[in-house]
């Protein structure tokens, strides 16, 4: 665990070698969530509720899952083991006695948890110097529900993006295949609209895959809402990441032997 | 002494996508996709014991660095058997990883934008060295470099010859049994290869590593390797004792003359003229004459400059393959001769680095 461990630590690291970088980032979450504020102020007008939700509830599930969605960083886990197989620079990945998909994983959470940090100082200065307050669930098991959901759906989403770069073992090129994934995930996890406003049908269908118990459930769950989906969506979750883990080895297996090291 | 390495008809062939120049040809090949297959080593056998140091020689395009990535696992051969420290390098057990070092001189295993030492810490944890290991380590390794300096530097400042140190510390950490480098000294200066031809020797000497060695630089096989394997088109074309291969094969002496003012230069006898014009003259001799001619070249003719190097390592795969009964060019075009059409099919990987 402690090889691990190390490469979180590298990672989070890395995060904080550019402080223009550092800065620019706590300047992104703070211009994102005053950006939403006078969005949703519009929006609202002199409406109470839409769509069942407060000013300020619509606010936090914005907020939250924006945070949420920014901490899923798996995108990064497709694009760079991708390139490294296209360009000959996953070679040392072969190399180093640690599995590709743990490095890389792990390597993600560092990235994330440089960014949940200072979204958490960007947001606690929101919420002084604009007094934008984000009302958080009070109750312990949804907390806890979340809680489990938001770690099991990153590994779900870093799943997901491993078992697509192992297709660049067979065409190197896997652009048009991550393209898509991206449109879909994006639009299927709720960060883009919460998926309570589409309709039962479509929301029905969204809750068998994963996608939705990334971003857009610990989000509900986060602001007080949708306790009852709770179990379903952790046991849909567990079941998906535990497949799509084993169907990521095999793909390893498999592939890799065609792999050839170009340009080294 | 324990066999470390061996391999047996051990062959590796690639698949390379071809298209036409221009458009037309690119369209075409949207439709009718055509492969080549190249195979960069043939059919070929190594034996190393532990303890050995041997150097691997040959032209760009011998099939050096394909061996390399087979028996590191990081490729998979085609065909043929392969055992390092008794292990399938492919399947690529953690166990065996931990045992073994590659050093490749044109990819760097150190983080870029943190320093060297952050890197070291990185593969302390990864390699599970104990910290009594990974300090004794670090401090003879940094000692024999004399590098201190450049362990809390970002990586990306560190010159060539810097960084490599740094590599070559880094694949050191583990204390591996076996180490592959290829073409380490490759863009170095004349005394860094010094440096890093005299850390080898000694890493070598004091913890009995087992080191395969790819080089272009003559000097790095003379001085490090008791015993040299030469490649030529995936072939091995000799095995056996450095310096009789040297004493064999490198017969002539490359000299450069350079003259003060125009100058109608004759090649001695029994020299070969490469090169000539009113102010320079390049010519080969023979060995043994190299001295005698020297001293003719500087009585008779006013030099401004005068330069003496060995020849090249292609110019020795030449003279074996031809002593083998090899006929026409061989090296880097040889290559080309193991290309074959293989037609169409969906996919590839293309530009096999060879």
């Amino acid at each position: 665990m402690k090889k691990y461990f190390a490469v979180f630590k590298w990672s989070f690291k890395m995060q904080i070698v550019w402080r223009f970088d550092v800065a620019m980032t706590m300047l992104a979450t703070v211009g994102r969530i005053v950006a939403a504020w006078i969005l949703w102020r519009a929006v609202y007008g002199n409406r109470e509720l839409v769509s069942g939700f407060t000013f300020q509830g619509m606010l936090s599930y914005y907020v939250v899952s924006s945070f949420l969605s920014s901490l899923d960083m798996s995108s990064q886990i497709s694009e760079e083991i991708s390139g490294l197989i296209r360009d000959g620079g996953f070679s040392k990945h072969m190399a180093v006695p640690m599995s590709p998909f743990a490095f890389f994983s792990f390597m993600v959470a560092g990235e994330a948890a440089f960014h949940l940090w200072f979204s958490c100082i960007a947001a606690v200065f929101c919420a002084l110097a604009f007094s934008i307050s984000i009302a958080l669930a009070s109750d312990a098991a949804l907390m806890l529900a979340a809680a489990i959901m938001i770690p099991l759906g990153l590994l779900c989403m870093m799943s997901v993006h491993y078992l697509l770069a192992m297709l660049a073992f067979k065409f190197l090129s896997v652009s048009s295949f991550l393209f898509a994934a991206q449109s879909l995930t994006a639009f299927l996890t709720g960060a883009l609209v919460p998926l309570a406003l589409l309709p039962e049908s479509v929301a029905a269908i969204m809750r068998l895959f994963p996608f939705c118990y990334v971003t857009y459930l610990p989000a509900m769950l986060l602001t007080g809402r949708s306790g009852g989906e709770a179990l379903p969506g952790i046991a849909v979750l567990a079941c998906w990441t535990a497949g799509l883990l084993a169907l990521g080895g095999l793909a390893y297996g498999k592939l890799r032997v065609r792999y050839e090291g170009v340009g080294i | 002494m324990s066999r470390i390495i061996q391999t047996k008809g051990l062959t590796k062939t690639y698949r390379r996508f071809k298209k036409e120049a221009g458009l037309k040809g690119s369209v075409k090949s949207l439709f009718k996709r055509q492969f080549v297959s190249k195979t960069a080593v043939s059919d070929f056998d190594l034996a190393m014991e532990a303890g050995e140091f041997v150097g691997l020689i040959g032209p760009n395009g011998a099939g050096k660095t394909t061996l390399v990535k087979m028996l590191t696992g990081i490729i998979a051969p085609t065909s043929g058997e392969i055992s390092v420290l008794g292990y399938c390098p492919n399947k690529l057990e953690n166990a065996f990883k931990k045992q073994y070092a590659v050093v490749m001189g044109q990819k760097s295993q150190l983080i870029y934008d943190m320093t060297a030492a952050d890197t070291f810490l990185l593969f302390k944890e990864m390699y599970e060295i104990p910290d009594a290991a990974y300090r004794r380590n670090l401090e003879m390794f940094i000692g024999l470099f004399g590098a201190g300096e450049y362990l809390n530097t970002q990586a990306r400042t560190l010159s060539l010859g810097e960084r490599m140190k740094m590599e070559l510390v880094a694949a050191l950490l583990h204390n591996p049994k076996v180490l592959f480098l290829d073409e380490p000294t490759i863009g170095l200066d004349a005394p860094a290869q010094r440096q890093i031809r005299a850390f080898l020797k000694e890493v070598n000497s004091l913890n009995g590593t087992t080191i395969l060695l790819t080089s272009h630089y003559m000097d790095d096989i003379r001085s490090l390797c008791p015993r040299s394997v030469v490649l030529s088109g995936g072939r091995k074309i000799y095995d056996g004792r450095t310096d009789a291969l040297f004493a064999s094969y490198q017969t002539h002496k490359k000299v450069t003359a350079q003259f003060e003012s125009e100058t109608a230069f004759a090649a001695p006898p029994g020299c070969t003229l490469l090169e000539s014009d009113s102010h320079k003259a390049v010519f080969m001799v023979p060995k043994e004459e190299s001295g005698a001619v020297l001293e003719r070249t500087m009585r008779e003719y006013r030099l401004k400059d005068i330069s003496v190097e060995e020849e090249d390592v292609g110019a020795v795969v030449e003279k074996i393959y031809q002593s083998r009964g090899g006929a026409g060019q061989c090296g880097a075009g040889q290559g080309e001769a193991g290309e074959s059409e293989t037609g169409q099919g969906e996919t590839g990987q293309g530009g096999a680095g060879i």
